[in-house]
């Protein structure tokens, strides 16, 4: 049998998922009682899930190249944009003049949706795979520098005192104490970044189709009325994300942060 | 020159604000502090006894008068003025050796071994100062001031968030250390006994704008008992005078 502490650790991970299962089989039965619609049923997901995975493909590629294609749009837009935001970050904490030209910038880019960005983006890079990441990139930069520039502007006093008194260059300064010190809200930008954009990558590729990707299949499901396939897409597509979140960032945090105890668990 | 010697002459500070535009914090403020000395500054809270060490260490410019530590005149921060912070202020994201070793040149291992001897915590080097108790950070702090070799040791109100008990270990160790390193240090508290205890002068401030209200010796030989008659008599006398002006320490006759 289980003991206490392993059934406690079981029950964190699965009762989400009966809680889902029960919701969705109750939503399926109503919409069959009420208004006579087929509304896919849990079990039928995993069964058309199953079929994808023995290589049956949907709207003409397999499920893996389907998420293979999410994932390098993602990938690409999502380093392109933090990599400016970075640099964007880095200007706006080094000169005050920069800060006050580019910050109120980026602060409007913040408030512009994801996909508000669709006309621009065909005017500037056209229709094709350049369209859904350059919207990425847009949609990953203002959390990045956001994160940034407040954690710099947060930085203790008494941090810039020690290094004062120590005889630090501005640039040991900057690279030994401040940013460092900005780290934990640098991550939680990251994060927020990598939120945005894997919501404006699904969404990106339903309206600029590019014949391929889960945004892609979600969309066509909808002409061809297969909705399981639409489920197993949205059920890919936060299974991914969880996944990144959870490895990519929980390891730099592990490793980081919460080893110096900048963050409480 | 004479190394470790701290003079303010005619020192006050403003800030903007209050109601003719600015907040006097310190008030011609005249101070002489002999190389070695032990100071200790007593205040009621919130009368400009940090601000007055931040003068010192030359984190903030005063607005007039002048500050001259050993023998050069402040008009920045630098390693001769090390400060310890009252909550140790410990970089989270180095090690202790690492924090200790911040102002120094690399590869000063040997210094930093002998750091962490002095305060004996050999045995942390490795540890993150999150992993550290509140008496051990402050000991960090302490070495990591002194790594800078300092002609003055700033201190604000290093021991105020410690229990009582560990706060009179920490008290001894820094009168040990203070007789093996041989640096002035001046040292903010608002706690009476500790300010006798360890002090060769007490100097107590008013409330804001802060003056000079009473300046104690305390010639009594190291190691002193806690218990002592005469640290008790000076204490008390310390208490009496302390009661009185900071109930009215803006009209209180000099």
């Amino acid at each position: 049998m289980l003991n206490r502490c392993q059934f406690i650790k079981t029950y964190k991970i699965l009762s989400p998922f009966f809680v889902i299962v029960i919701l969705w089989k109750c939503l399926s039965w109503l919409l069959l009682l009420l208004k006579g619609v087929i509304f896919p049923a849990p079990e039928d997901v995993v069964l058309e899930f199953v079929r994808y995975l023995q290589g049956t493909p949907i709207f003409g590629h397999s499920l893996a190249a389907q998420i293979w294609a999410t994932i390098q749009r993602w990938l690409l837009g999502y380093l392109l944009g933090s990599l400016t935001g970075l640099v964007v970050g880095l200007l706006c904490a080094i000169s005050e003049w920069l800060a006050m030209a580019l910050y109120p910038v980026v602060l409007m880019l913040q408030m512009v949706p994801g996909l508000a960005w669709i006309p621009v983006a065909i005017l500037v890079v056209g229709i094709g795979p350049e369209t859904s990441i350059f919207m990425i990139a847009l949609a990953t930069l203002p959390p990045v520098t956001i994160g940034l520039m407040e954690g710099i502007r947060g930085v203790p006093p008494e941090y810039i005192y020690v290094s004062r008194m120590s005889g630090d260059t501005a640039f040991r300064r900057f690279f030994m104490t401040q940013l460092p010190s900005a780290l934990p809200s640098f991550i939680t930008g990251m994060r927020l970044a990598l939120a945005n954009s894997w919501r404006v990558v699904v969404a990106a590729e339903m309206v600029v189709g590019t014949g391929v990707g889960l945004g892609y299949v979600i969309l066509q499901s909808r002409w061809d009325m297969n909705y399981e396939a639409a489920f197993v897409c949205i059920g890919v597509i936060v299974f991914l994300g969880i996944v990144i979140e959870r490895w990519g960032f929980g390891r730099l945090e592990k490793y980081t942060v919460k080893r110096w105890g900048m963050l409480n668990e | 020159m004479n190394k470790g010697e701290v003079l303010l002459e005619r020192v006050t500070l403003s800030w903007k604000g209050g109601d003719d535009g600015r907040l006097p914090v310190l008030d011609d403020l005249t101070l002489h502090i002999q190389p070695r000395e032990f100071v200790c500054i007593l205040g009621p809270s919130g009368c400009g006894k940090t601000t007055l060490l931040h003068l010192i260490a030359g984190f903030q410019r005063p607005s007039s008068g002048r500050i001259v530590v050993s023998g050069k005149e402040v008009s920045g921060p630098g390693p001769e003025r090390a400060m310890v912070f009252q909550h140790s202020a410990l970089f989270p994201w180095f090690t202790v050796a690492g924090n200790i070793g911040y102002g120094l040149k690399q590869g000063d291992r040997g210094r930093i071994k002998a750091l962490l001897q002095l305060v004996g915590l050999e045995e942390f080097a490795g540890a993150y100062p999150h992993q550290l108790s509140g008496g051990m950070r402050q000991k960090v702090s302490l070495a990591r001031a002194l790594a800078l070799e300092p002609d003055v040791l700033l201190m604000d109100e290093p021991f105020a968030a410690i229990d009582t008990f560990n706060r009179e270990r920490l008290q001894d160790e820094l009168l040990r250390i203070r007789a093996a390193m041989g640096c002035t240090i001046v040292f903010v508290t608002h706690n009476i006994q500790e300010a006798v205890y360890l002090s060769d002068r007490t100097i107590v401030l008013s409330k804001r704008p802060a003056k000079i209200t009473l300046e104690q010796k305390v010639d009594l030989p190291f190691p002193r008992r806690r218990t002592d008659q005469a640290l008790w008599q000076i204490s008390q006398k310390l208490y009496s005078r302390c009661g009185c002006c900071t109930e009215n320490a803006g009209n209180a006759p000099q």
